[in-house]
């Protein structure tokens, strides 16, 4: 008997780990459909036998590991830079990339890095920069900058800061993106509304919703809740609120508490949209066109306009004391476990010179994580770039420099929001809650 | 005591050889994971093993008065408590059902059975689909008949009942195939004398049937207990524990504290919590039902 319920202690255990490769990543909206080619792009070459040839003669190969969770159809311009830079580095580095989706990379990560079997590179948003520098699992690159291999100067100003962790650099720039607000020009032609004009303030948001789920009976405006882009953030600040400010959480502030009690009300009472989404669902809603407006970073464009849909995208409405959205980033980073500093560090370079920074955009509608390139001539082909560079300077990022954002995330905003939207909960007694839980959260 | 004769010892390394590769795969998989994860709930270290601190029993304490943990723990017993009885009742009705031989109960056999085999994953992510109020079919049906369609996977209410609904429906086939093979060593003759005697069909289904499938019954009972113990794989897949931690079971909660949280001592607390629970719910029912049998004998 014993032994049986060993065994089933075990597949417990076991099922935990080999179940991780399913759920929806932060950062892609259309991931499913390219999730499964992406398991089968297995890079676990190791560093091991990596290290073995770092140091070669010139004939030998360098092989660099890589991992990250471009699921979504950004990843396949990133496969195709990655082979281009094997095919062209005349160092003779190979960098092996694996990418998964973004729950399973976290997931493999924690049980990889401790025991130095992880990849040479990893890259992920970089409010998760704190869990993995604190305990000294990424290596300090503030070298890179200092010999000039990534020029410090063309680093966004917003992203700067957020490469770095008790003043250091950990990272180099992946991706940089900021969220505009989506729009579908077919619902707002149904709804009587004119569809080069986007709403520029909440009033106006809230009146275009309004019309929209009165005339055509679909959503006319929401905000994803899990396992998302933060999309209600852009409220709060809008409205001069914040989460954590000053190493203090903040969440309760009069601000916030009008600002949500005013959204949970048109999301839940006037049926704006679905209550407590996941990045995943609002993304479906709106690829299946039954959700007019949301926030969402240039990763879905190329997905949108496959699917067919006439849309568009302008600058997220103005709040009452700010005009601001989202901005959030990749950063690349370099294990401490890793042997191939030299080439990992050729490889950052490239990824950062103006070319592959073109050629990123271009494929993806990311706006260049350089600052230099904006008006390259190049970068006109793609119309969504220079709209989703715009808001660069009035853009804030979400919940950086902790060592728990996940924790953060899960155990007090996710559930405050929930409990507002879904059980209509008293909003100034739930950010209460919420702000005591973050506070002990971030001692 | 006779020394051993050369063809005993040969037997014995023979036996021992056979034994070998089980207790290899045994040892390293489960006693000596085992005996980490109880090392690790006593100690506090990070995500590199770096500012290793010898917790004492502390982790102990914290889970008992963890809110997080109490609700798990009540969720998961929910969840025993409603999927249980219906897993086991009704794998015997249709085993009853569909015992007789013929092509058409061996097509309803395979197509009960079919779900049981599945990866759980899969299943979850199609049910997902099926429920989704602006996708899923269902939906759609009830829309039909004029029901405006929740998202039951995203209501505090009726998250859970889905997922029960889901456990259910995948794994009651592989009861059944069970029960279906215990049925079938029930001998006729029990029957025909039950039936001399003037025994009716309610009768002879509970003291022949249910009593000769006692042994079968004991071993499906434990299993599905343990089994809804451990329930991970829809959980995590269709609501994560959400909303608002209504469908947060023991497992789901041992893989966040792990790996959304990085704290792997107080997890393997939790893990080591669970593996006492498990191990005395399930001693305590195979008694109980082992007993029964001796009684009936």
């Amino acid at each position: 008997m014993k032994k049986r319920l060993l065994a089933w202690m075990l597949a417990g255990i076991m099922t935990a780990s080999a179940l991780a490769g399913c759920g929806n990543a932060k950062n892609n909206g259309q991931a499913g459909d390219v999730a499964s080619e992406a398991e089968t792009a297995e890079g676990e070459g190791g560093p091991a036998e990596a290290a073995g040839s770092a140091e070669g003669g010139e004939g030998e190969k360098t092989v660099i590991t890589f991992w990250n969770g471009f699921t979504g159809s950004d990843g396949e311009t990133l496969e195709a830079l990655v082979k281009e830079y094997n095919e062209t580095n005349d160092k003779n580095i190979e960098v092996q990339m694996d990418i998964m989706p973004w729950d399973s990379f976290y997931q493999k990560l924690a049980t990889a890095l401790p025991v130095g079997e992880g990849p040479d590179i990893l890259a992920m948003a970089t409010e998760r920069l704190g869990a993995y520098a604190e305990p000294g699992a990424l290596a300090v690159v503030d070298d890179i900058y200092s010999s000039g291999i990534v020029d410090e100067a063309t680093v966004p100003e917003t992203l700067k800061e957020n490469l770095k962790y008790d003043g250091k650099y950990y990272g180099v720039p992946m991706n940089f993106a900021t969220l505009l607000l989506y729009y579908n020009k077919t619902i707002f032609e149904e709804a009587g509304l004119d569809p080069e004009k986007a709403p520029e303030t909440w009033d106006e948001l809230e009146q275009y919703a309004q019309q929209i789920v009165d005339k055509t009976g679909k959503y006319g405006f929401d905000m994803a809740v899990k396992d998302t882009t933060p999309m209600w953030c852009i409220m709060l600040w809008g409205n001069g609120g914040d989460i954590i400010q000053d190493g203090k959480a903040v969440f309760n502030s009069p601000e916030n508490v009008e600002t949500i009690t005013r959204w949970a009300e048109n999301i839940r009472d006037k049926k704006f949209g679905p209550e407590v989404l996941t990045g995943g669902e609002i993304d479906k809603l709106f690829e299946s066109q039954k959700l007019a407006m949301y926030f969402c970073g240039p990763w879905a464009t190329n997905g949108f306009t496959n699917a067919g849909i006439d849309y568009g995208v302008a600058q997220a409405p103005k709040g009452p004391a700010e005009q601001v959205t989202q901005a959030n980033a990749v950063g690349m980073y370099m294990t401490s476990s890793s042997q191939n500093k030299e080439a990992v560090y050729d490889f950052f370079g490239w990824w950062n010179s103006k070319d592959t920074q073109v050629k990123w955009s271009l494929g993806t509608g990311f706006p260049p994580a350089r600052t230099d390139i904006a008006d390259d001539e190049r970068m006109q082909e793609n119309p969504y770039i220079a709209e989703f560079a715009k808001p660069a300077n009035e853009s804030k990022m979400y919940l950086q420099q902790l060592t728990n954002f996940a924790e953060v995330d899960v155990q007090a905003i996710v559930p405050a929001f929930e409990k507002i939207l879904l059980e209509n909960a008293d909003v100034k007694e739930t950010l209460d809650e919420a702000n005591a839980v973050i506070e002990s959260l971030i001692q | 005591m006779k020394t051993k004769s050369i063809l005993e010892k040969k037997r014995e390394r023979t036996g021992l050889l056979f034994v070998m590769p089980s207790m290899i795969i045994f040892t390293v998989f489960v006693f000596v994971p085992l005996i980490i994860s109880f090392v690790f709930s006593l100690l506090k270290f990070d995500m590199m093993f770096n500012h290793i601190e010898f917790q004492k029993l502390d982790h102990y304490k914290k889970l008992l008065g963890d809110g997080r943990f109490w609700n798990a723990l009540w969720n998961t017993v929910c969840y025993t408590v409603f999927s249980v009885p219906l897993l086991i009742g009704l794998a015997l009705i249709v085993a009853v059902m569909i015992r007789r031989k013929g092509w058409f109960s061996g097509f309803c056999k395979s197509v009960y059975f079919i779900p049981a085999i599945c990866s759980m994953t899969i299943i979850s992510i199609l049910w997902s689909f099926l429920v989704n109020p602006d996708i899923g079919v269902f939906s759609y049906w009830l829309s039909l008949l004029g029901v405006k369609p929740i998202n039951v996977l995203n209501s505090p209410k009726w998250a859970m009942p889905t997922v029960i609904l889901v456990g259910i429906w995948k794994n009651f086939g592989f009861n059944m195939v069970i029960l279906l093979a215990g049925l079938n060593g029930i001998d006729e003759s029990y029957y025909e004398a039950a039936e001399m005697d003037g025994a009716k069909g309610i009768q002879k289904f509970l003291k022949i049937t249910v009593s000769m499938l006692m042994p079968t019954l004991s071993f499906t009972i434990v299993n599905s207990i343990i089994g809804s113990f451990q329930v991970f794989d829809q959980v995590y897949v269709m609501t994560k524990g959400g909303p608002l931690f209504k469908t947060q079971t023991l497992v789901q909660l041992i893989y966040s504290t792990a790996f959304d949280s990085f704290n792997m001592g107080y997890a393997s607390t939790i893990a080591v919590a669970l593996f006492l629970i498990t191990f005395l719910i399930s001693t305590f029912t195979f008694k109980r039902m082992t007993k029964g049998e001796e009684d009936l004998g």
